[in-house]
């Protein structure tokens, strides 16, 4: 084909299309998210000025879709750099064309979650006070310094690795130029360059999976240290984090099918990735389903009546819907699609991962709202309904989710074209070289001195 | 004349609260001392709807069926002022917190309004203010000049009255002289009609709070949490011909 | 010495200057001197000063002390010394500061062309003057009986002086309007009490207590003396084990403190308690005495057989679905802890039914020595009585029982109007007497409608002249005992400050009438001005007996036992009380009683079945809450914050009903339901209790304000509107009886 004579750099070019070239529908969605995003934008000044009486939360109910949405946002960031980083490790080669597209969500997610909690201070002009009198006992302080921690090590894990390709963009003159300039620190690919990258990315992907595993179990134990019932349990820390990995995955998974059609992508991104993330979101859906069993099993073989209340009230009272809903969503449906080759279809898996996204938002619903709902004490419970404001800054922070996916596809390559290449050139001979030295050995190469008697 | 104390020198208390609910009737009269008391502005017939009545008191209702009638009890809920309390833990820039005497107090100029104390507290006593406080400008003047007034976006409780224990604190440090039981008594428990409230210091064995405190009777809400609650209630007695 | 003429008329001017001055200058002088000198350091800023008034937004009348600082009233407290209250205070009386400074009170009478017409603000004199000409008119043809007077006020010195005021005119009609007359009335009759009396109860002293829809603890007499002395009584150690029962359709409070609660069909009552009688009489030595008597109420009991079947433990708990066990236990107990007292409340009364149920409950004590004074139940002599005859204002008079439906039922049959002018004195007829579209429609027939009331009401809606009235806080009275309190007491009330708004007490408009001859011939107060007539009755009191007096700090000023002692052996009279021992005294006194409420052998008004109520329906009871208090309270956003706050309410009002009865209908707590009457329809919030009894629905008056004020108007619903237009003719209290109604889900 007319492909294979072409150089390399003209091989790839569908992944620099989208940068250099902007068509009316960008603006067109652009516009549409900008203008969600400025009314969310607009509602917050309201809520500023008014205070969080323009929210739907009441005295039982104290937290509501702020909190909902931090949670769970901050769970779809671990879509990113856990994942890529793990793969990474495993060097699991079809990872390649994957691990950018995760990398930004974690950062722009994080981004926007991290500001839920913002937005749900009362008194937001005082927000520094937690540095003036921050208490460091205080498990929202943790939280504090695990997400800054997180964000600032996957934006460096998404900007380290993303160096060649804005060197390439700089070397193609793609305009502007001085950014290009800027961020690509002169790289010129030399040996000790490329000797220093792969360091720097060794090192951060090892740094970024304790963080990002810390940060979601933090988030779990602002619930988990109180004594509220449904809350007050050691489940919730792994609980959080494999939700979290969870709606990641999900979330990638969205996200990648959906640029896949928009720019074009479908030869990088090829059904086997897309089947073995699947395979991957199946696994996790287990596994949470299991936690989910433990974590219910136990309250409800106690019979502890706070925590048979909190449960009653999800599995038949107001929180019914929801409950079941999640159930079917995150663990009925993906099990149910995703186990079977024949149903591994492109479109099936983004009717189950857009269907694990709502329900990982289910679950966090479900978690935060019925505890407060249904306290220890005689306390007459308001039913919790969200605001325009609520809703509309929700909406806001998806639409600018998009949006900055948007923007940073237009930056940047969403696939990281050196390590394309460097799949193309090196990884065939690495890999097959990796899996002979998984092979047994002949019978007349001598056994390494040591190894064999220790393991016996 | 004795030689004037600084406060430090004080003896330290553990104030606590008996309530016998032999005695209360849910009258509401402990709600209306507390709103005069602390300044505490009506809600909004909308807001009220939603939930949001500003109250750091209330009368709780406990209904337990007994098959077609229910066995019915009438309780005054406030801060418990733990001795190990939930809320001062989780607190990020220590705005409640255990002060003089085991007194869980809430700086309000200091708290940020993320409201995790609320949800942290088990009892569900902490108040927020989800709107700036509406009052009626006639009486807004006539508020008591001894508590402050909060404004939107803080977390409230009841204190005790601590502004009345730190006058009886002035007043017996002037004096000389550690604050007496009769010094200091919170609104509600001044002004309680079944005198169902007693209020005392639970170090001091012959105090009226502490002796309800060892009283079989005696009981505290969600003792199993063990907060330790400063507020023992007093049971019902059977009754059987 | 060589004194120069000069210099002696200069000495001579300077002597005069100086003794005038002496009257004039010095005081002032010396109270100058006080504020500056003496209490100079005090008088900084944050000084603190309290004044006293007295609550009267119930019979208690509990003492009020406001906090002043820097002269700025912050807030009010209950006063220690005060008998009834020790220090107390309910809601409403906490809540009395917000009606004080209320936007929405009125400052100037309003006159209407047209009853319901828009009002127009003028001024004192001018309000005045149109009520002045109609009354003049009315005395100068002779026409007397063409005026009447509602008095919604508790009872005290300036009740007694409008009283006085009406009856001097021949003819003209005062109607009290609270409840508490009812059962005043309907006790006297019983017991053979003198006119001015006060039943009174203790119920320390009582062993068994049977409370027959009396909300002791609530607003029935004297609620703060009730929970306090019901909490000694808890802790008594002779009458620890002794038992409080209650018996009604709704658990409430004082039914919640009870130790057994016995749910009863409305207007059943007196079923069970005929039954607990018959079983309880059966021992007793008196039996055969007594019973004929009993026959001269209850013409059931005319045939002692069938008496005896119909009202056996066992039918009567068939009939009323309960257990038979628990009427015994209930029998077993008034047995075994005497003396076993019952009391019939208002509550009950206010069934067009209701005098048979209360009858009952009275008749009860018969057999358990209730009415003997030892057992808490009394009849006491009321304060004011020797007050006001010493004042010249006359013995109070002999209300008629049935004087207000004598005026409202020919308004409702034949819509004419038996007067030329009736006058509401803090009495909001329309929102606090059942059948509100019919007491309405009744007044407009009436020429003339004078209403005085704190606020634009419902009932000043449809007047010709709203005269503005004071708050308690700034009234001048001496209001007398409370009712059913075993504490009498007279306190002066003091306003506490200033008036807030430029307006008159209604004392001072009845005098002003009176000194401009609107008044009939013997209608001497003594006094031109209301403050002036207090002060002389406070010197009454104080001259005839000096000793036992106690101020406002609690000081005697002479030796006595205790505080609350000297004010009642200041106060009370004689205690009244009837023996069972001796039946041929008492058959006396019934038989005056008989004569009083229709003759001999009355038969009771059927009380409305069970089986009256078509498939679906259910009995309508309308309740009293002391935070509501008939809606006279609501237009303090206290009361409207306080008064739902057990079920989670705020600002609105509720019904109660049973899980059996909601279950069917898909209701669930916080649910808008629909309240449909045979006559109106009200929309609410349903709580769904188990403390009420099934095929019930409670509601509690006072919400559903059309007028009155911001904070009340427009919110919850009032049940009054539901019931029929029904004045009891026997104790002539507005009846609120069980209405059949639909429960349906909005």
């Amino acid at each position: 084909m007319s492909e294979s004579r072409r150089s390399p750099a003209d091989r790839d070019e569908p992944l620099y299309r989208p940068i250099e070239h902007t068509g009316a529908g960008f603006y067109l969605t652009a516009a549409l998210l900008m203008a969600v995003v400025l009314f969310g934008v607009y509602q917050y000044v309201n809520q500023f000025r008014l205070g969080l009486g323009v929210t739907g939360m009441n005295q039982p109910v104290t937290w509501g879709f702020y909190i909902i949405n931090f949670v769970f946002f901050i769970g779809i960031s671990h879509a990113g750099t856990l994942i890529s980083a793990i793969l990474r490790l495993n060097q699991a080669e079809w990872r390649r064309p994957i691990t950018r597209m995760a990398e930004v969500i974690t950062a722009i997610v994080l981004l926007i979650g991290g500001l839920h909690p913002l937005l749900d201070l009362g008194r937001p002009d005082r927000m520094l006070n937690i540095f003036k009198w921050g208490r460091l006992q205080s498990p929202l302080l943790w939280d504090v310094m695990c997400i800054t921690a997180y964000f600032a090590a996957s934006t460096v894990y998404l900007y380290v690795p993303m160096i060649p390709d804005i060197a390439k963009l700089r070397d193609r003159g793609t305009r502007p130029r001085w950014l290009y300039d800027f961020l690509s620190w002169r790289w010129k690919g030399t040996p000790r360059q490329r000797q220093v990258l792969n360091r720097a990315m060794n090192i951060l992907m090892v740094l970024v999976i304790p963080v990002a595993v810390s940060v979601h179990t933090v988030i779990s134990y602002i619930f988990a240290m109180t004594l509220t019932a449904g809350w007050h349990s050691t489940i919730f820390g792994p609980y959080f984090v494999v939700g979290a990995i969870y709606s990641g995955i999900g979330a990638l998974l969205v996200i990648m099918i959906v640029f896949r059609k928009v720019y074009r992508f479908e030869r990088y991104l090829k059904l086997v990735h897309f089947a073995n993330l699947s395979k991957l979101l199946l696994v996790m859906s287990i596994i949470w389903f299991y936690l989910t069993f433990s974590e219910y099993l136990t309250g409800f073989f106690g019979r502890e009546p706070a925590e048979l209340a909190v449960m009653m009230f999800k599995l038949s009272g107001p929180y019914a819907v929801p409950f079941w809903l999640m159930v079917l969503l995150n663990f009925v449906l993906p099990v149910a699609i995703l186990s079977r080759k024949r149903t591994r279809t492109i479109p099936s898996i983004l009717v189950v991962s857009i269907g694990v996204v709502v329900g990982m938002w289910l679950e966090r619903l479900i978690i935060v709202v019925p505890s407060l709902a249904v306290p220890y004490v005689d306390f007459p419970s308001h039913p919790y309904w969200p605001s325009l404001t609520e809703i509309s800054l929700f909406a806001a922070a998806v639409a600018l989710f998009w949006l900055g996916f948007m923007v940073f596809a237009k930056f940047f390559p969403l696939i990281s074209i050196w390590e394309i290449e460097e799949g193309r050139e090196v990884a065939i001979e690495e890999a097959s070289s990796r899996i002979a030295g998984y092979l047994p050995d002949e019978p007349d190469t001598p056994v390494p001195e040591g190894t064999g008697r220790a393991e016996r | 004349m004795a030689k004037e104390l600084s406060g430090s020198e004080l003896k330290t208390r553990r104030w606590g609260m008996a309530v016998d609910l032999d005695r209360c009737t849910g009258c509401g009269a402990c709600v209306a001392a507390c709103k005069v008391e602390n300044n505490i502005p009506e809600s909004s017939p909308e807001e009220a709807q939603m939930g949001r009545v500003l109250r750091w008191i209330r009368v709780a209702r406990r209904e337990e069926p007994e098959g077609d009638r229910a066995s019915v009890s009438l309780y005054p809920a406030l801060c418990y002022h733990c001795g190990n309390a939930p809320c001062t833990l989780v607190c990020p820039v220590h705005a409640t917190y255990k002060g003089i005497d085991g007194l869980v107090g809430q700086i309000y100029a200091r708290c940020i309004g993320c409201r995790y104390c609320m949800a942290a507290c088990p009892y569900t006593v902490k108040v927020f203010n989800w709107s700036e406080p509406r009052w009626q400008p006639e009486l807004r003047a006539h508020t008591n000049p001894e508590v402050s007034l909060r404004y939107r976006g803080v977390v409230e409780k009841c204190t005790f009255c601590s502004h009345r224990l730190q006058r009886a604190r002035d007043d017996a440090a002037v004096e000389g002289r550690d604050v007496r039981e009769e010094d200091y008594q919170p609104a509600c428990v001044e002004v309680c009609p079944a005198k169902a409230l007693t209020f005392g210091d639970l170090d001091d064995d012959h105090s009226g709070a502490a002796t309800a405190r060892r009283s079989p009777r005696g009981y505290q809400l969600l003792e199993e949490l063990g907060t330790d609650p400063a507020i023992v209630y007093l049971n019902r007695r059977e009754r059987r011909v | 010495m060589n004194i120069s003429r000069r210099r002696f008329l200069r000495l001579l001017s300077g002597a005069g200057v100086t003794i005038s001055a002496h009257d004039w200058l010095f005081p002032r002088l010396e109270a100058y001197a006080n504020e500056r000198l003496a209490y100079g350091d005090l008088r900084g800023p944050g000084f603190t000063s309290f004044s006293r008034s007295v609550c009267r937004d119930c019979p208690n009348h509990c003492s009020l002390a406001m906090r002043k600082v820097d002269e700025l009233p912050v807030g009010l407290r209950g006063t220690p010394w005060h008998p009834a209250s020790l220090g107390a205070l309910c809601v409403a009386g906490q809540s009395q500061m917000q009606a004080l400074f209320d936007p929405d009170r009125l400052e100037r009478p309003l006159q209407r062309p047209d009853a319901g017409a828009a009002a127009q603000a003028v001024e004192w004199d001018e309000g005045i003057q149109v009520l002045d000409e109609r009354l003049r008119g009315l005395l100068s043809s002779g026409e007397g009986e063409k005026i009447a007077v509602v008095d919604g006020r508790t009872p005290s010195l300036g009740t007694r002086l409008l009283e006085s005021w009406v009856r001097s005119i021949p003819g003209a009609r005062y109607i009290p309007l609270r409840i508490e007359h009812a059962l005043d009335r309907l006790v006297r009759q019983f017991l053979g009490g003198g006119a001015g009396g006060r039943l009174r109860f203790d119920l320390a002293r009582a062993g068994t207590l049977l409370l027959v829809g009396s909300e002791i603890l609530e607003h029935d007499g004297s609620p703060v003396t009730q929970m306090r002395t019901h909490g000694d009584r808890r802790e008594n150690p002779l009458l620890s084990h002794a038992p409080t029962l209650y018996l009604g359709a709704r658990q409430s409070p004082t039914a919640v403190q009870a130790d057994y609660w016995i749910p009863c069909q409305p207007g059943r009552e007196h079923e069970i308690l005929l039954a607990l009688a018959e079983a309880l009489s059966k021992e007793h030595p008196q039996r055969d005495s007594i019973l004929p008597e009993y026959a001269r109420w209850i013409s059931d009991a005319l045939d002692p057989v069938g008496f005896a079947r119909r009202y056996s433990l066992e039918s009567v708990a068939r009939r009323n679905r309960l257990d038979v066990e628990e009427l015994e236990a209930a029998v077993r107990a008034l047995r075994r802890f005497h003396p076993a007292v019952t009391l019939p409340g208002p509550g009950i009364l206010r069934r067009p039914n209701g005098f048979s149920d209360a009858f009952a409950g009275l008749a009860l004590n018969l057999w358990t020595d209730g009415f003997r004074e030892e057992g808490g139940l009394s009849w006491g002599r009321d304060p004011l009585t020797d007050l006001t005859q010493e004042l010249g204002l006359g013995p109070p008079g002999e209300a008629d029982p049935a004087s207000l439906s004598n005026i409202l039922d020919p308004l409702f049959e034949i819509q004419r109007s038996p007067v030329d002018v009736l006058i509401c004195v803090e009495a909001n007829l329309v929102h606090e007497l059942p059948g509100q579209d019919q007491i309405a429609r009744a007044l407009s027939h009436i020429p003339f409608v004078a209403s005085f009331s704190t606020h634009e009401d419902e009932t000043s809606r449809l007047s010709h002249v709203t005269v503005p009235t004071l708050i308690d806080l700034e009234s001048w009275d001496l209001p007398s005992a409370a009712w059913g309190s075993p504490e009498a007491s007279l306190q002066v009330q003091r306003p506490a400050l200033v008036p807030v708004v430029e307006g008159r007490a209604v004392e001072d408009v009845v005098l002003g009438l009176a000194s401009a001859g609107v008044a009939g011939p013997g209608f001497s107060p003594g006094a031109e001005n209301w403050k002036d007539t207090v002060k002389a009755a406070v010197e009454l009191i104080v001259e005839r007996r000096e000793g036992d007096l106690v101020d406002a700090d609690g000081r005697r000023t002479l030796e006595s036992a205790s505080a609350s002692a000297a004010v009642r052996s200041l106060v009370s009279g004689r205690s009244v009380w009837v023996a069972p021992s001796e039946p041929g005294a008492r058959a006396e006194e019934s038989e005056a009683g008989a004569e009083a409420v229709g003759g001999r052998g009355v038969r009771p008004e059927r009380p409305p079945r069970l089986t009256d109520l078509a498939p679906n329906q259910l009995w309508l009871i309308p309740f009293d809450t002391p935070a509501v208090q008939r809606g006279r309270v609501l237009n303090r956003p206290m009361m409207m914050e306080i008064s739902g706050m057990t079920h989670g309410l705020a600002w609105e009002s509720w019904v109660e009903i049973h899980p059996v009865d909601a279950r069917p209908r898909r209701i669930v707590t916080g649910d808008r339901v629909k309240i449909r009457g045979p006559r109106a329809e009200i929309s609410t919030r349903a709580i769904v209790t188990r403390g009420v009894t099934p095929s019930v629905v409670a509601a509690p008056v006072g919400f559903g304000h059309e007028a009155f004020g911001s904070v009340a108007a427009g919110r919850g619903a009032n049940p009054l509107k539901l019931p029929f237009a029904v004045l009891d003719k026997r104790t002539g209290a507005p009846a609120w009886g069980p209405v059949p109604v639909f429960l349906l889900k909005a």
